[in-house]
């Protein structure tokens, strides 16, 4: 039989919406009786952790990872249910750590290392070792406050990791260090996977965390959607935030920016795969249609149409268009865009889309954004793109 | 409980060594502060409203009063922001609570320290003599550090979900210093008012100082036995009450 080390049974958390910070707030809503404030962050969430393994937990933002995270690492208590946590926890890595701005890097040091309830002696013997992981070495003697973020998350993630925690819990600390401090953690991690130390990560970073773990978690609006295998659950997770956008941007038609003289509309953006079917989750190098279907309110000569795809963290990763590419469009009201290989990373993406007639600065119709995707990838590069390549000895 | 009792330590040195910090006097302060208020309450008191004091010089009385309800303002004031100033370490790692409002008191016992010396210094220059009930100033402290920690519990705690603790506080603590016998001797009351001044817990352990420190002898035994049990149960109501809504602090932060 296998140890476990947690166990969450029918776990529920209810957080009041608003913050009652003040006595005239708490008044208020003492003389509004039926107001109802509260928020269910988790409902019935029920999982067990063996010892050694190493869980991922994804899940839209907002949708209870973090609140799981604060009651493994009893930080939290919940509201219904129970936790079982056994071992020592390290403390929770997440972005600002619990530093002390107007101390050193050294007194924070050995602040945090007697939180996490090492010795004096022990931590004497490591301080070193933790200086160095966290490549701070010049600015130990520097007050924390003038750390960039990335160097607050070094220094915390060296203190917790150097205490040897039987579990490691992390919330979306990997995307703020560089590359190599990347690299560094995650052959760590696989250290501390080979010592049997629990490790329960949050991460937006999919690609990571399914090198990484063997077992995920997918949370949605407080519950457990999916649970087991990364490949069997990352499908889930993707098909889900793809439709819950979709779904928002149809709610939200706020967000969506949209303006032109109107001569013609566009009224809908469809990609399909292979088979015809409509799909908002791309694989790395297959083949995809984009179908554009609009309606002419006047006869005109010129019409062009033109797509941008930019990843949701802003950078725009390629625009193309029918003038560009000296295509007529003949069609009266659908035309389909053929995308071969395409060479997106894994991420999330969406796309504006543009119809005009000679100049693209005096649109028809603009649309922004127009859809969303998400791509997931197979293969391990980092970046916007995956390039076809090999590596040769000489 | 020996892991907490370093972290205690950490937490309260890193209360002493953050508050100097940038200050060019340092630890200075911590001698002039009280010196500044004794010597303005002195002039105040001694020239313009004469304060019957008796042989006593005023200062020495009020200085014998003055440190020890300074403790307990600056013990207060930092208390009861702890639980909030700590919100990195409240929703990032379990650990005791209890430990923050006590370590912003135990951090004040440096200045109080130092003040004390000072009042040492005071007394064998107003030539004072000593008296042996000096010994029991150690029972007295116990019981005003009890009452400190029992109502820091309490307004750290509260003041985590109501700010407004912060704001009332300044005020409340000027009037409970004006209702307590700092500025003057308890003999000084008029009738219809003692009982409710005696309700007072600081007025029986005010009493006790200078009683044990400037007379040699314990007037109002009946007063510090009251002092002592109010003390010791705003302490287990604190205790509870802090351990209550402390499941409830992440919550709010």
């Amino acid at each position: 039989m296998q140890d476990t080390v947690i166990s969450f049974n029918n776990v529920s958390k209810k957080f009041k919406k608003g913050q009652r910070y003040y006595l005239k707030q708490a008044l208020l809503d003492f003389f509004r009786p039926g107001v109802n404030d509260d928020f269910w962050a988790l409902r019935n969430v029920s999982f067990k952790v063996q010892k050694g393994e190493a869980i991922g937990i994804i899940g839209a933002n907002g949708s209870g990872k973090s609140t799981i995270l604060k009651l493994i690492a009893g930080v939290l208590t919940p509201t219904k249910g129970n936790v079982v946590v056994n071992g020592r926890i390290g403390p929770l890595i997440e972005l600002g750590a619990g530093f002390h701005p107007e101390l050193s890097g050294r007194d924070n040091i050995y602040l945090n290392g007697t939180i996490l309830g090492l010795p004096k002696k022990e931590l004497e013997r490591k301080f070193e070792d933790i200086v160095d992981f966290a490549e701070l070495s010049d600015f130990i003697d520097t007050p924390v406050k003038h750390y960039s973020s990335g160097m607050q998350v070094r220094l915390g993630f060296s203190i917790a990791t150097q205490i040897n925690p039987e579990i490691l819990i992390i919330d979306e600390v990997l995307s703020v260090g560089d590359a190599s401090f990347q690299n560094k953690c995650l052959s760590l991690f696989g250290e501390f996977k080979k010592r049997g130390i629990t490790i329960i990560i949050v991460s937006h970073q999919i690609n990571l965390i399914e090198q990484f773990c063997q077992r995920l978690i997918l949370v949605e609006k407080g519950k457990i959607e999916a649970m087991g295998n990364p490949r069997d659950v990352i499908p889930v997770y993707f098909s889900s935030v793809s439709q819950g956008q979709v779904k928002d941007l149809i709610n939200k038609k706020g967000n969506v920016k949209r303006f032109g003289s109107g001569e013609v509309r566009i009224e809908k953006v469809e990609i399909l795969d292979d088979s015809n079917k409509v799909v908002t989750t791309f694989e790395t190098g297959k083949n995809y249609k984009i179908r554009f279907r609009f309606k002419k309110n006047k006869d005109i000569d010129i019409l062009n149409i033109g797509i941008g795809v930019y990843k949701t963290t802003g950078e725009y990763c390629f625009g193309l268009n029918t003038q560009y590419d000296h295509f007529k469009v003949t069609s009266k009201n659908s035309f389909e865009l053929l995308l071969k290989n395409i060479p997106l990373n894994a991420g999330e993406y969406y796309y504006n889309v543009v119809c005009f007639g000679q100049l693209e600065t005096k649109p028809y119709d603009w649309v922004g954004p127009s859809g969303r995707f998400v791509v997931s990838s197979q293969f391990l590069q980092r970046g916007l793109t995956v390039v076809n390549h090999s590596w040769v000895n000489n | 409980m020996v892991l907490y009792k370093d972290l205690f330590w950490q937490l309260t040195l890193r209360e002493i060594k953050a508050r100097y910090k940038q200050s060019i006097l340092g630890y200075a302060w911590a001698i002039l502060v009280p010196l500044i208020n004794l010597l303005v309450l002195s002039v105040v008191f001694t020239y313009i409203f004469r304060v019957p004091t008796g042989s006593t010089p005023y200062a020495v009385f009020l200085f014998v009063a003055l440190i020890p309800w300074m403790f307990l303002v600056s013990s207060l004031t930092s208390a009861t922001g702890s639980v909030m100033a700590n919100s990195a370490l409240i929703t990032k790692v379990k650990i005791p609570r209890e430990i923050l409002p006590l370590s912003a008191i135990s951090s004040k016992l440096v200045d109080l320290i130092l003040a004390s010396v000072l009042l040492v210094a005071f007394l064998y220059f107003y030539q004072v003599p000593f008296h042996i009930t000096t010994v029991f100033i150690p029972v007295i402290f116990l019981v005003q550090f009890f009452l400190i920690l029992g109502i820091c519990l309490i307004l750290s705690a509260t003041n985590v979900f109501y700010r407004d603790v912060e704001n009332i506080l300044g005020v409340f603590l000027t009037i409970w210093m004006y209702m307590s016998p700092v500025l003057y001797p308890s003999n000084l009351i008029p009738e219809n008012f003692k009982l409710f001044f005696f309700l007072n817990p600081m007025t029986g352990i005010i009493n006790a100082y200078r009683d044990a420190i400037l007379y040699g002898r314990f007037t109002d035994t009946y007063g510090f036995i009251y002092s002592a049990t109010f003390s010791l149960f705003i302490l287990l109501v604190g205790i509870i009450y802090f351990k209550n809504r402390s499941r409830f602090f992440a919550d709010v932060m």
